[in-house]
């Protein structure tokens, strides 16, 4: 047998302590890759096109909300920026949030049968499926760097602004994560119980796409309601920053930051109602 | 010494839900989410709860108050009937359930065999699998590397380390799990049923490796139905009947005890007509020729058997099978089986025989039908407990040969049976 050192596992009523969770986190990391692949794969496996739908799905809508834009009802742009480099540079980081809540209110239930038959930190689930979501973002990072270059080439001046302040993309990725994660997990828990919330979040997705500046610059709202949006609306603030970090342009601070704020709280509510739920999920499965 | 398991006062208690309708939908969706989410934010404790016995009364208590210790090398048997509350131990114990008050200290690490072919993903080859096992139960990844040849070898698949799952012969799952199990060099095992499949020399074989493990300073915890294989390997054994021990002790004390009590009928809940129909079921009903290979019509020379399997799972039931023959609206004979009983839960084949020469070519119906009762109760009519109908067709396929040899018109009457005559002249 094994001579490493023999933990001393404590099973109690009352949920873990922050301690022993993020000891067990750390114990289960290495299985974080394969529940990954297995989010992956599960998207990819009986599909004709397998793989290339990871492409081709944040795609369409694109390629239909840039022709309708740019052709049907041109829309200006703030620096008069190609409308299909201005709205790239946002929808970038605002399909990471979309794509996210496709998957994750399934994730829990593909992975209920393994989730009845071992344990694991259950909280990885939801964080597996973000895997997908980040190699579409990678690939859409590649596409927009495709229109800019097809927009360089067709107007003669680079449409972007390179420098340091492009790492703000970083941030702007992370707050996606969050609310992405705020919004799937609570909905990933109750999926389990009602199919509806998949179809329903999905919509809400589609919806929340319009009532986030993507498709339009931010001028269009109105200033004095232009807080509500970034108080209530986390994905504003992430949409903005993204579209700074690439395309520069004007931004305030003080809406970013209160968006950020909004973000952070409903986060941590989110994460502790998953922790606590955690302890209770067997019951359930 | 300390022990490698211990457990104390453990309950565990689960919200007994009714499925409510949402637009004339059944779903339990509701009651489950409700229950969740009053455990989750609610200030509903509990724990507290179960301390206080205060417990809603629609509850089920799968595991009341529970204590053992188990010790480092000990093979500790769990026995009891369905719904006593070994598995839910068992999954306590592995940490997929929590328990609803008490506290549990493990040492070690720990695999478990929860459900047959745990965890195991089909699409991975069964390299990845092993690999995914050993993670799930902590252990390190070159750890894993240097078990695998051994795992693979007890499994039997070691040619093929680098196919997926679901490309390996059938019953592969389960004999990798438990090659997995035991080979991961866990400090902890937990095995359900393992032994409830596979063949005799898959079963010896892992009889023989428990044993072997449990030498090296292994703990298993082995729940099983089956006393036999209970009595060869476990060094001590507890019954557990409606969530409490009953009793701990050494081996062949407790199973004989609990072999006495379960023949006596007393452990089972009172039949019901609900219990009786889930208790003595009609699986299925086939058509079998006569070298009992399933068919779906049978030749006028040759017979063939009209068979059923039948699950009796309690031992106070008594069933029988009742096979009608039906052409159209002619009811041609009713047969009836031998009664069914049995100790253990049970699959019976039965089936009556149709000698050959004797339907004819024709469209049949058979009617199965399962008739149950329990002695416990006596009851005066038996109840019908499973139902079939089985549509086959008889053909000739063997003209020259059947009874229809020296017949030139179309052969008429619901059967045909072979008959003599005679022949006298009369003067």
């Amino acid at each position: 047998m094994s001579s490493s050192p023999q933990p001393t596992i404590v099973i109690e009523a009352r949920p873990d302590t922050i301690g022993a969770r993020l000891r067990s986190l750390w114990q289960y990391r290495a299985f974080l890759g394969f529940l990954s692949k297995e989010i992956v794969m599960r998207r990819a496996r009986g599909t004709l096109l397998g793989f290339w739908w990871v492409l081709l799905r944040p795609l369409m809508p694109a390629v239909t909300l840039i022709f309708t834009f740019t052709s049907v009802k041109p829309v200006d742009t703030p620096g008069n920026v190609p409308y299909s480099v201005f709205f790239m540079s946002g929808y970038v980081t605002w399909r990471v949030f979309q794509s996210a809540l496709q998957y994750l209110p399934r994730t829990m239930t593909w992975m209920q049968s393994i989730m009845r038959r071992a344990y694991f930190p259950r909280v990885l689930v939801p964080v597996a499926g973000l895997a997908p979501t980040l190699i579409e973002f990678a690939l859409l990072c590649g596409a927009f760097v495709v229109v800019v270059i097809s927009a360089w080439w067709h107007d003669g001046v680079l449409p972007i602004r390179l420098g340091p302040q492009m790492l703000a993309l970083l941030p702007a990725l992370l707050g996606a994560l969050m609310f992405a994660l705020a919004i799937g997990m609570p909905t990933a828990v109750i999926a389990l119980f009602f199919r509806d919330v998949r179809y329903a979040i999905r919509s809400f997705a589609n919806v929340f796409m319009f009532l986030t500046p993507v498709v339009y610059p931010v001028t269009f709202i109105p200033e004095q309601y232009r807080w509500a949006m970034y108080a209530f609306n986390p994905m504003a603030a992430v949409v903005e920053l993204s579209r700074w970090a690439l395309i520069g342009g004007q931004i305030d601070w003080r809406y970013v930051s209160l968006s950020f704020l909004t973000n952070v709280i409903v986060f941590v509510v989110s994460v502790v109602f998953f922790m606590r739920a955690e302890t209770h999920l067997g019951d359930q499965l | 010494m300390e022990p490698r398991i211990s457990v104390r006062n453990v309950s565990k208690v689960f919200p007994r839900r009714k499925a409510t309708r949402v637009k004339g939908i059944a779903t339990d969706g509701w009651p489950a989410l409700r229950d969740l989410l009053q455990k989750t934010i609610g200030s509903h404790e509990p724990q507290q709860d179960a301390r206080r016995g205060r417990a809603h009364r629609n509850d089920l208590r799968a595991l009341d108050n529970v204590t053992f210790a188990v010790a480092p090398g000990e093979i500790v048997g769990i026995i009891g009937r369905n719904g006593a509350g070994k598995s839910t131990l068992l999954k306590i114990l592995a940490r997929v359930l929590s328990p609803t008050a008490g506290r549990i200290t493990v040492q070690g690490r720990v695999v478990s065999m929860l459900e047959l072919g745990i965890g195991f993903a089909p699409d991975l080859t069964v390299r990845q699998n092993i690999q995914i096992q050993g993670r799930l139960a902590g252990i390190p990844g070159k750890h894993i590397v240097a078990a695998e040849d051994r795992i693979l070898n007890l499994a039997g698949l070691l040619d093929f380390r680098e196919t997926p799952l679901r490309l390996c012969p059938s019953g592969t799952a389960v004999q990798l799990g438990f090659a997995t199990m035991i080979g991961l060099g866990a400090e902890v095992v937990l095995a359900d049923e393992v032994l409830a499949v596979g063949d005799a020399a898959f079963r010896k074989m892992c009889e023989e490796q428990v044993e072997a493990v449990g030498a090296s300073g292994v703990s298993v915890l082995f729940v099983s139905h089956d006393m036999a294989a209970i009595r060869r390997i476990c060094s001590r054994v507890i019954w557990i009947d409606h969530g409490r021990i009953v009793q701990i002790g050494s081996t062949d004390e407790v199973v004989n005890a609990y072999t006495t009590e379960l023949l006596s009928g007393r452990l089972l809940p009172p039949l019901t007509g609900e219990s009786l129909a889930a208790s003595c079921r009609l699986v299925a009903s086939r058509l079998l020729d006569e070298d009992h290979s399933p068919v779906g019509a049978l030749t006028i020379t040759d017979g063939g058997y009209l068979d059923a399997l039948v699950r009796i799972s309690r031992p106070d039931v008594t069933a029988w099978l009742d096979v009608e023959l039906w052409h159209d609206e002619h009811h041609l004979f009713t047969a009836t089986s031998p009664q069914m009983q049995s100790p253990q839960a049970t699959t019976f084949r039965t089936g009556v025989h149709i000698p050959a020469d004797f339907l004819n070519e024709q469209q049949y119906q058979a009617r199965f039908r399962l008739r149950a009762f329990g002695y416990a109760d006596a009851p005066d009519a038996p109840t019908i407990t499973g139902e079939e109908r089985l549509d086959f067709r008889v053909i000739n396929t063997h003209r020259d040969r059947s009874v229809w040899s020296d017949w030139t018109g179309t052969s008429k009457g619901l059967i045909s049976p072979r008959l003599t005559w005679q022949f006298s002249r009369v003067q």
